[in-house]
């Protein structure tokens, strides 16, 4: 039964080709606009680490003036000063815990017919890779011990190490950063988070990653001022490397792995009462203000979907119920202009649930004709955005995912827009329109 | 023409009409705050730099090793190098330039109380070939001279004893003043509360931007240049200045001349300004396409639905419009008839229209950066609806006057 109702259906459709076309072209104009938007959106505000972004916790301490707010309302500064972030990090209070910073280097290949690169890298410990699980190409992390005894080994991108080294395995390799050697001892594969959560602050939400990974103690020899944001209150105390590391500037992260919600209170408490020793210091002005942010908190946060997408989704949106509306209207001009028709199935004995089930069919297959050219719509206008933005380019694509989606969206769209003609349709008395031909 | 009995017809069969105007005011209340949106951002994108922008390109340089002294030489051996090219105007040593997104900031004050009004501003180092460097335009005051200019590291609180200011960072800081040039001789205050220095004004410029646009829209046209020349390390970076059309030849060559000077670092490609302001404007840019594009479709699609259904009416009502031509109307009274239909529930979807257009403002307002709509959007907005609805109600409805009046006596 349901095959003949589709039979007629694209015999009714095919029977109002411009009337038809223009529902079609409506709601796949709704869609494809909609569509545009929500597939940049769908994947700006993704989850980069599903599995596990309930135990990654971006740690934040109110260091700030006692004047005034970091950012309103009462934010803490958005990374720690290098002191906390230190200490905290080899404090080892949770499960993981890595402080770290981007820096810029200059590498010098051993071969001399590579040309020197400057490359940016970030400054760790070797929990950054139990913690964020970036997948390893060759070798492994760095240890812990590496990590206290200021170990000069390095773990490097695909990228780099293609550069570098040709993309063989180069593990056991010297790699000269800054005029020193480090030792590679794991090379990563393709790592891209997207959005690139563990460092939204510096790097942006969807740039490229790091080139390099150093252990974080090495800082101690190279002194080195981070590439990436720096915010200070007031100024360091004295003019030294040492004055800025004992400064209120803010410049280093620190994430946390806290496995239940027991360990996460324990945190709280190890890190306020940290922040209450350092107040009796004489540090710390302002009333206690911790925060432990998990990753989808932390990207909400730091308003990783910026303002313009979110109003491109509610204006398209909007668009998308002005494309419905055209559409009842439509849908309810043909099914009356049927009436004729529908009297003379129901006096031959068709009862009102069949009729609804025909018409709304013919909806359903509006609304999935206005799918498939609505995603064509959606494939152009994506490609219009990558143009305008070439470093959104992988923010910008459409997957099944997002085309079922769409499916599902537009023939309920169209199923809700036939909802009222279909119940018109359904109320005409058998033999009314029978009478005046 | 007689209104009741249009409005008696309305009033009998509601549910299409209620549609048209509904769409009418949805699309109101959308075009109007997306026009707004587009309108924001192309005069964002018409704003200059205050910079010598088409002629400027940045080019830095990171050395292997060595210290700031190290940095210093090769800075000051890299700028003697680019200003003697045939070419260049002029070349600096920067930390960053107008659009650029990064760099840095302070708060100043016109007092030595640290509590007084506090203004900030975007801070640029530069030497005493600044206004040749940038081709910056110097209202008042003079240059820096070169005894002035320092070298500065990253471990130095920034002090200078002398600055140039933008226009209206001068007009921020002194409200007492209506010329910026009032503002020559006069210092500005910073540092912390047990620190404080003073810093003279000793040249203002004009239409200077920052890097970025800051929390406020005033941060934008704050600046300070302080003397001094950045040692942020290993790395060096120059503003060079070309000569009209000499940019792409320097684009071409200078990398691989500045590594041939030094060739213990490693240069980068350099950039233009251009780069730099596409790249500011980009966001302002995609969002006025796209929404143009969302726009235009909306206007598209509202004409389509008013063709087709009142076309439909046009069909159904095939038979009384016989009739009423036959009992004496002529065609204008049934052109007439359905413009009046049209023009009454256009107006009704207007009037809901504006007031989903202030509501949906009030919104983006409050959840974003989106200013009050101006009223005169909102009365333009109806008026262009209105006649792009009866225009699309002409199409159907010419078709309607042609009904011959005989149509009446044949059945349908």
């Amino acid at each position: 039964m349901n095959r003949y109702y589709f039979w007629l259906a694209a015999r009714s459709l095919k029977g109002s080709p411009w009337l038809s076309g223009l529902m079609v072209l409506a709601i796949a104009l709704g869609i494809g606009t909609f569509m545009t938007s929500y597939a940049i959106f769908h994947a700006m505000s993704g989850n980069p680490i599903p599995h596990k972004s309930h135990q990654l916790f971006n740690v934040r301490l109110d260091n700030w003036s006692p004047e005034e707010a970091f950012a309103e309302p009462n934010e803490p500064p958005s990374q720690m000063t290098y002191r906390d972030a230190r200490y905290l990090a080899e404090a080892g209070a949770a499960r993981h815990q890595t402080a770290m910073f981007r820096v810029g280097m200059a590498v010098q290949p051993h071969n001399p017919d590579i040309k020197p690169l400057r490359t940016f890298g970030r400054m760790t410990y070797s929990d950054f890779f139990a913690m964020f699980e970036p997948p390893f190409l060759h070798g492994g992390p760095w240890t812990r011990q590496d990590d206290r005894g200021r170990g000069a080994v390095t773990v490097i991108s695909r990228d780099l190490n293609d550069r570098v080294f040709g993309g063989d395995n180069s593990v056991g390799r010297k790699l000269r950063l800054d005029g020193a050697d480090y030792t590679v001892v794991g090379v990563l594969d393709t790592f891209d988070p997207l959005p690139r959560y563990y460092d939204v602050v510096n790097n942006g939400p969807f740039a490229e990653g790091d080139d390099f990974y150093l252990p974080f103690t090495l800082n101690d020899r190279l002194e080195l001022r981070p590439n990436g944001n720096n915010s200070c209150w007031s100024d360091p105390a004295e003019d030294s490397y040492q004055g800025y590391l004992d400064s209120e500037c803010v410049w280093v992260a620190l994430w946390v792995q806290l496995d239940s919600p027991a360990q996460r209170r324990d945190y709280q408490a190890f890190i306020d009462n940290y922040v209450g020793e350092q107040k009796r210091l004489g540090r710390f002005p302002r009333p206690l203000n911790n925060r432990l942010d998990d990753v989808m908190s932390w990207l909400r946060v730091q308003r990783v979907v910026d303002d313009d997408t979110h109003i491109q989704l509610g204006l398209s949106f909007a668009f998308l119920l002005v494309c419905l509306l055209n559409t009842v209207g439509l849908m309810l001009a043909k099914f009356l202009r049927r009436a004729g028709e529908v009297s003379v199935r129901r006096a031959l004995g068709a009862s009102r649930g069949q009729i609804f089930r025909q018409y709304l069919t013919e909806s359903a297959l509006l609304g999935a004709a206005g799918a498939l050219l609505g995603l064509g719509l959606a494939s152009l206008g994506l490609a219009v955005a990558r143009r305008l933005s070439p470093d959104m380019d992988m923010l910008t694509r459409l997957d099944p995912g997002l085309a079922l989606f769409a499916l599902a969206v537009s023939v309920t769209a169209a199923l809700l827009a036939g909802l009222y003609p279909t119940w018109r349709a359904c109320a005409i008395a058998p033999a009314s329109q029978l009478k005046t031909q | 023409m007689e209104i009741r009995p249009i409005l008696a017809t309305i009033l009998r069969n509601p549910v299409g009409l209620i549609l048209i105007g509904l769409q009418v005011a949805l699309t109101l209340a959308i075009v109007v705050n997306a026009l707004y949106i587009i309108t924001t951002r192309l005069d964002n994108m018409r704003a200059s730099a205050g910079i010598d922008e088409d002629n400027l390109l940045t080019i830095s340089s990171t050395a292997f090793s060595g210290d700031e002294s190290d940095t210093l030489a090769n800075t000051r051996q890299d700028l003697d190098y680019l200003r003697g090219l045939p070419g260049v105007v002029d070349a600096m040593a920067v930390n960053t330039l107008p659009m650029a997104q990064s760099g840095w900031s302070t708060e100043i004050e016109a007092s030595e109380d640290p509590d007084s009004h506090a203004v900030p501003t975007a801070i640029y180092f530069a030497d005493h070939s600044l206004v040749n460097s940038l081709g910056l335009e110097l209202i008042a005051g003079r240059p820096f001279r070169e005894a002035e200019i320092k070298p500065y590291t990253m471990d130095q609180t920034l002090k200078p004893d002398v600055s140039i200011i933008s226009a209206a960072l001068a007009l921020a800081l002194f409200p007492d003043i209506d010329n910026p040039a009032q503002a020559l001789g006069r210092h500005s205050w910073n540092g912390d509360e047990n620190d404080r220095f003073a810093t003279e004004i000793v040249g203002i410029v004009d239409g200077i931007k920052a890097p970025w646009k800051g929390f406020s829209v005033d941060i934008f046209n704050n600046v300070v240049f302080v003397p001094f020349i950045p040692l942020y390390g290993k790395t060096g970076s120059y503003a060079v200045r070309a000569e009209p059309g000499q940019l792409d030849r320097l684009l071409g060559s200078l990398q691989q001349e500045l590594t041939e000077l030094n060739p213990q670092r490693v240069v980068r490609d350099p950039r233009t300004f251009s780069e730099f302001r596409e790249r500011f404007f980009r966001g302002d840019k995609s969002m006025a396409v796209m929404l143009s594009v969302v726009v235009g479709l909306l206007l598209l699609v509202n004409v389509l639905g008013i063709v087709g259904l009142v076309s439909f009416w046009v069909t159904q009502r095939t038979k009384q419009i016989g009739t009423r031509r036959a009992l004496g109307a002529t065609r204008g009274n049934i052109l007439q008839y359905f413009l009046v239909e049209n023009a009454l529930i256009s107006s009704a979807g207007v009037l809901l229209g504006a007031v989903l257009a202030m509501a949906l403002n009030n919104w983006l307002a409050s959840e974003f950066q989106v200013q009050r709509l101006p009223w005169h959007y909102l009365a333009g907005g109806s008026l262009a609806l209105l006649l792009t609805g009866l225009a699309a109600t002409c199409v159907p409805a010419l078709r309607a006057a042609a009904i011959p009046p005989a149509i009446a006596t044949r059945s349908v």
